[in-house]
């Protein structure tokens, strides 16, 4: 047995998870569903390691040295580096491709559908069940005693069988019916609890902003396919490795580019379609974890990766980078006026998707899916700390949290994990991947690069921060959630309520030194004077996750001879960053850190309540910029300006014509109701008559006849 | 006499015992349309069969000589005209006991 010969499992039984909870929904206890789940995602993630192995050992290795030496030239500038530095060949056939025919009609080509495994998808796959595993077994103890349970076990089964066939697919059009499959996912998990009008909110909010890229989705694959005649992905990027696709697609594969960076954006949640992720927080943390960290925004990554071929043919890659650099600046922006810890790392999400973004656009390939892979640890973790630390204290408000240190002491442990590897400490994962993708700037575009280092400064401020004032301070009436333009308590931010006069008039009526809203957190607030520690499955997830943090940063280390680079490139050859330049970049790795980190130290050491930004600039990040604000005031109205006229025809013109076809009927039938007088000697008058009119027509029928 | 009687037969044809029919049949028609009792609307129908059953006799005297089609049908209309009487009787006294009437125009119940 192969494990790629079995590969169509890691995704097949999730799904399997799935169906089976969804049909026995009540039939079997909770507790079970949800062990069944997760020992289910956990044999992908075997089964998933095995085919990594397999195509590590298929896939072509490089010589470091030579790959060093050929540094900052681009593939395209220099296509002759193939065969010098290849120490192995590919090993077989490589990449693995297993194709099948989907609903065949006989003599007609089926639709293809089928498994297409290259390093890309070997990483993808690893990572996805892995973190997903961890995420499953944090759920048995984080959703204990909430409604659903068991659904809620069903739903992120689907949600990551359908983030695992995705990033197995071998056409570009089975991509988007899974991330499509995602798409509803996110809005069921982003509105598990449906009882709350914010979460509902939320879900519609994520769906449709999703649903922006989407629509460039299908147009670039339509686009794609007219051109190309296919959309089968081997294809595509043998065309690209040969260097063809610029030369079949011609200008075309800008607008393609463009499309399908439109479509990441609105996956990954890139400026301006970010939106939703904040709000998204509204659903149970390990959904936050699952779909906000780890898997479904790692998508729109993936597509960029899987069509980088046709980014570097359209000259797209440089708007790629902008956007990353705009998304990371603009979202690192906004955290440190937050309260709410889930609020923190979604902007922070924001903020590392950005990063992922840059790396892609300034050819720093390997260097982005790299940060993927170790941002896919350290973020879950960090997002499963927050949801200990939420379960633990009953409040989402960091001021809220009473000393958490003192009372959870494996969370604090791994959260410190998570963090430092958000910071880019030495030698955490964060560190050596955010530093490959600085690198990759720093020899593309002096001002990205600025942008860059600029961000990672704010990363380790705010993340400073969020650790501080969480963990080691004692609980305070949280100064943010009082700020009239700011409860985040109710829906204000999403786009039913944004109502500033109600606000103002509210903060009027509230006065100084009154309690402010208590926002809804998840769990009620049990024990909200004792902190306490999480249960055991999910410290066991936490420290593996913690593990999986400090671990796969060294896999692109140069302690490795950045193994992770010269297996996972683009084009024909990896692109290896060698250690004399690196170090410098490693040193400025930790001057960041110091700086970011010990100035929020500096500043929330002592009086950690005060306001020390002017309150106008509070006002527009707590706001986020009023961008949601723009998009409920503007866009959703002139949005909805055609609905009132198609709203006016519905009423009057179409329910107009079936009232009318009614009021003919019951016309009719008034009128021939009177004939109904129950008279037999009327009834027999109309037979007569009738029979005197056949007769005549008969006669004069066949007069006519002669 | 028998010149008188052939005269009168060969001046009689089918077109008078059709004439006759029709207007027993009209007769029939009128009855039943007007009576304001049960009882003579039924026998309005029964007029009305006679007439059809008139119509057979005469038709097949003057066509098919001796197969006596005719005859057999209206042979079947006695007796079922017989047979709806005696049904029709029937009903009509039980309505009276019933509803008081055998006015047609007041038996109108079905009216909707």
């Amino acid at each position: 047995m192969t494990f790629s010969g079995v590969a169509y499992l890691i995704p097949l039984l999730p799904a399997l998870g799935w169906l089976v909870i969804t049909v026995l929904n009540r039939a079997i206890p909770p507790r079970a569903a949800a062990w069944l789940a997760t020992l289910l995602m956990a044999t992908a993630a075997v089964l998933a390691v095995g085919l990594f192995a397999e195509v590590r050992d298929a896939a072509p290795v490089w010589n470091s040295t030579q790959l060093e030496a050929q540094y900052g030239r681009h593939e395209a500038a220099a296509p002759g580096l193939t065969n010098p530095a290849l120490e192995r060949p590919a090993v077989g056939q490589f990449p693995i491709v297993q194709s099948h025919d989907w609903v065949k009609v006989s003599g007609q080509e089926g639709l293809p559908f089928g498994f297409y495994f290259d390093q890309l998808s070997a990483v993808m796959v690893v990572m996805v069940t892995i973190v997903a595993t961890f995420i499953h077994l944090f759920s048995i103890g984080y959703m204990a005693g909430e409604d659903r349970y068991s659904t809620f076990f069903g739903f992120i089964n689907l949600f990551a069988a359908a983030m695992l066939a995705m990033v197995m697919s071998k056409n570009l059009f089975q991509v988007l019916l899974f991330w499509e499959i995602m798409g509803v996912m996110s809005y069921l998990l982003i509105g598990f609890f449906y009882r709350k009008k914010s979460a509902q909110q939320a879900a519609k909010k994520a769906f449709l902003t999703v649903r922006v890229g989407d629509l460039a989705f299908m147009a670039a694959l339509f686009w794609l396919y007219q051109r190309l005649g296919t959309l089968d992905i081997p294809t595509i990027l043998a065309q690209g490795q040969a260097g063809l696709l610029a030369t079949t697609l011609g200008t075309a594969a800008t607008g393609m580019g463009l499309l399908f960076l439109l479509a990441a954006m609105g996956k990954s949640a890139q400026f301006p379609l970010h939106v939703w992720l904040p709000d998204a927080m509204e659903g149970p943390t390990p959904v936050s974890a699952m779909i906000h960290a780890a898997t479904m925004v790692a998508a729109g990554v993936f597509l960029l990766a899987r069509v980088y071929p046709i980014l570097q043919a359209g000259n797209v890659l440089i708007v790629v980078a902008w956007v990353g650099a705009i998304t990371a600046l603009f979202a690192a922006t906004m955290a440190p006026a937050m309260a709410d810890a889930k609020k923190i790392l979604a902007f922070s999400t924001l903020s590392q998707l950005g990063y992922m973004f840059l790396g892609l656009g300034v050819f720093g390939y390997g260097a982005a899916l790299f940060h993927l892979l170790t941002h896919a640890f350290f973020k879950a973790l960090l997002f499963l700390g927050s949801g200990s630390m939420i379960h633990g204290s009953g409040t989402q408000d960091i001021f809220e949290m009473d000393n958490l240190a003192k009372h959870q002491k494996w969370t604090v442990a791994t959260m410190w994990v998570g963090a430092l590897s958000l910071m880019g400490f030495p030698l955490f994962a964060g560190f050596w991947s955010k530093d490959e993708i600085l690198h990759a700037a720093q020899g593309a575009n002096t001002p990205l690069y600025v942008i860059g280092v600029l961000t990672a400064v704010l990363t380790a401020f705010y993340t400073t921060r969020f650790m501080l004032i969480a963990f080691y301070k004692p609980a305070a009436a949280s100064p943010w959630y009082a700020a009239p333009w700011n409860r985040q308590g109710e829906p204000s931010l999403n786009m039913s309520a944004l109502d500033v006069a109600a606000d103002a008039a509210l903060a009027a009526s509230r006065g100084p030194g009154v309690p402010h809203d208590q926002p809804e957190t998840e769990h009620e607030p049990r024990n909200a004077h004792h902190p306490h520690e999480s249960g055991p499955e999910m410290i066991v997830a936490l420290v593996g996750l913690a593990i999986g943090s400090l671990v796969m940063g060294f896999s692109g280390s140069p302690i490795f001879g950045n193994w992770f680079q010269r297996f996972v490139y683009a084009g024909t050859a990896p692109e290896v960053v060698p250690f004399a330049q690196a170090w410098s970049g490693y040193l400025l790795s930790l001057v960041i850190v110091v700086v970011g980190g010990g100035l929020a130290f500096t500043m929330y050491r002592g009086d950690y309540l005060m306001q020390r930004a002017p309150m106008w600039l509070t006002r527009v990040l707590q706001r986020r910029y009023y961008i949601d604000d723009f998009y409920y005031g503007v866009v959703a109205r002139v949005a909805q300006s055609p609905t009132a006229v198609a709203g006016w025809f519905d009423k009057y013109i179409v329910d107009g014509f079936v009232d009318l076809i009614g009021g003919v009927v019951a016309a009719t039938g008034e009128l021939l109701r009177r004939v109904q007088t129950g008279s037999v000697q009327l009834y027999a008058w109309f037979i007569v008559i009738g029979a005197a009119v056949i007769a005549f027509a008969f006669s004069f029928a066949q007069g006519a006849a002669k | 006499m028998t010149g008188v009687l052939s005269g009168l037969f060969g001046s009689i044809t089918l077109f008078h015992f059709m004439g006759l029919s029709f207007i027993l049949f009209l007769i029939g028609i009128f009855g039943v349309l007007t009576r304001r009792n049960l009882v003579a609307v039924l026998m309005s129908v029964e007029v009305m069969l006679n007439a059809a059953a008139l119509n057979f006799v005469a038709v097949s005297a003057y066509t098919d000589g001796l197969l006596f089609q005719g005859h057999l049908f209206t042979l079947f209309i006695i007796a079922i005209a017989a047979a709806e009487v005696a049904v029709g009787l029937a009903i009509f006294i039980n309505v009276f006991r019933s509803r008081g009437t055998v006015n047609p125009e007041k038996l109108t119940e079905l009216n909707s």
